[in-house]
């Protein structure tokens, strides 16, 4: 019988919590902007533990995943919007009722939903399962979700 | 007396490892270094620690506000760097998908004595290093093993924009082009006393604009050491082949390294190829410097990344032992020291 599933890898993904100002050459990082992604690594350093939010994502290969950290490009050269991809907060919330939205852009809070992780050594001592890139992140560019 | 090794004015250090320190993510700290370095008075620095024998990382440097003394640079942490030789310092072994593993939007960044590798599955040709933005610089990087199990390439470095330089580098073994001078016209890229040895196709790579070449050794690259094109102010190169360009060059020449083998291409006090055979840059226009891959200075100047016969480097670049870099571990101080900058 024929196999019609297909399996796909799990993703560290860090997100913006918080829209950052303008640095007076480009707009930088918006809330829910996708900054880092990585194979599961299953820890933090220390300053990556309130500056953004990290979650699983899954659903894309390899070569499709990469491309979620790149800006929105005009041209060869050109860029004017940090991030092309994002997960918008308020959807994170539809998928994730419990999500506090003050807590997750105070940037004095080192809030992290959807994994717990150990203050001493950073090592996350447990995530919530993956989400499904589909239908959570957004392109900026094409205007549409993945 | 200049070092090739020059950091901000003042600055902010962060670390880079493993768990325990600040950062375990290149993208996450340029995201929260992306500001205007100008108006805040602050470089930001990156010093990496070898927690583990490497990282499997990228970065995409998206256009800080920087200028020629307040920029970004990653380097390693005192103590993490290497000694010359590829395997010895703190590493970015880079396996994804992204065409660009450090992909610098950046004006003024800078990369010190950090050793990459790149493996890849690919029908095109990444690069470890797009230098996509003016006075971009590579300095005392080793650059090795760029493989790709698929269809493509992978070039070494990428210089795209004007006044690109890599200096005191070693790029061995790429599947493609050590170096790749791709400035629009009018504009100009440099390499500055670099060994290129064994690239999958050529050492050097002028695409567009002015590649100005000085003291690069250039070995065994497999189709060619250098290609033709114009390399307007270049001078004291040397090649196995008959390819180096400019005035006092030395073609068709035969290096002798202290152990090759193992992938160590210090030059042998015996080298008879390119060994007291480089014009001095202690004065140079664009980039003047004095001090080799290991931080050792140049005494009658060489071709190649290194002055032989010194110590090497034990893990420790001259900037650090000059300005007492082994007490700036600290993660986030602010950092400050008196060195000019160089170009």
């Amino acid at each position: 019988m024929p196999q019609t599933f297909r399996r796909y890898g799990v993703w560290e993904v860090a997100l913006s919590a918080r829209d950052e100002p303008n640095n007076g050459v480009h707009e930088r990082v918006q809330a829910g902007d996708i900054i880092a992604i990585r194979r599961q690594l299953g820890y933090v350093g220390r300053k990556e533990r309130s500056s953004v939010v990290w979650i699983l994502l899954t659903g894309l290969d390899d070569s499709d995943m990469y491309p979620l950290i790149h800006p929105v490009e005009e041209g060869n050269d050109v860029f004017f919007d940090k991030r092309r991809y994002c997960i918008p907060l308020t959807r994170l919330k539809q998928a994730f009722p419990s999500l506090d939205m003050a807590r997750i852009t105070d940037r004095q809070d080192a809030y992290q939903p959807f994994c717990l992780l150990d203050e001493d050594t950073g090592y996350m001592l447990t995530m919530h399962p993956p989400f499904h890139v589909q239908g959570l992140v957004y392109d900026k560019s094409m205007a549409r979700w993945i | 007396m200049q070092s090739a090794r020059q950091l901000p004015v003042t600055y902010i250090e962060n670390s880079y490892g493993g768990a325990t320190r600040d950062y375990t993510s290149l993208n996450v700290w340029e995201s929260d270094t992306d500001t205007n370095l100008v108006t805040e008075g602050n470089g930001k620095v990156l010093s990496g620690y070898k927690d583990f024998p490497s990282y499997d990382d990228e970065i995409f440097l998206g256009a800080a506000n920087t200028d020629a003394s307040y920029f970004r640079a990653i380097q390693p942490a005192p103590g993490e760097g290497h000694t010359g030789v590829p395997g010895t310092g703190f590493k970015i072994a880079y396996t994804g998908a992204s065409d660009k593993q450090i992909n610098c939007f950046d004006h003024y960044f800078r990369a010190h004595d950090i050793e990459f590798t790149r493996t890849v599955n690919s029908a095109s040709a990444p690069r470890i290093f797009f230098l996509g933005r003016t006075n971009a610089k590579v300095v005392g990087c080793l650059l090795y093993d760029g493989i790709n199990t698929g269809a493509g390439s992978v070039h070494g470095i990428y210089q795209d924009d004007d006044k690109c330089i890599t200096v005191d580098s070693l790029i061995k073994n790429m599947s493609g082009v050590g170096i790749v001078s791709n400035p629009a016209a009018g504009f100009t890229s440099y390499i500055y006393n670099c060994t290129l040895q064994g690239n999958g196709v050529r050492a050097v790579d002028h695409s567009s604009g002015t590649t100005v070449c000085k003291n690069v050794l250039a070995n065994a690259n497999v189709s060619e050491d250098f290609n033709a094109g114009t390399y307007t102010g270049s001078s004291n190169n040397a090649s196995s082949d008959a390819t180096a360009p400019g005035t006092s060059s030395r073609i068709n020449q035969t290096f002798t390294f202290v152990d090759a083998p193992n992938n160590d291409f210090h030059l042998s006090t015996s080298d008879a190829g390119a060994k007291d055979f480089g014009v001095d840059l202690n004065a140079d226009a664009f980039f003047a410097f004095n001090d080799d891959i290991d931080g050792d200075l140049f005494a009658t100047w060489d071709i190649g990344f290194d002055e032989p016969g010194t110590p090497g480097g034990g893990g420790g670049h001259l900037l650090g032992r000059l300005a007492g870099n082994g007490g700036l571990a600290g993660n986030g101080g602010l950092v400050s020291y008196g060195g000019g900058l160089a170009g």
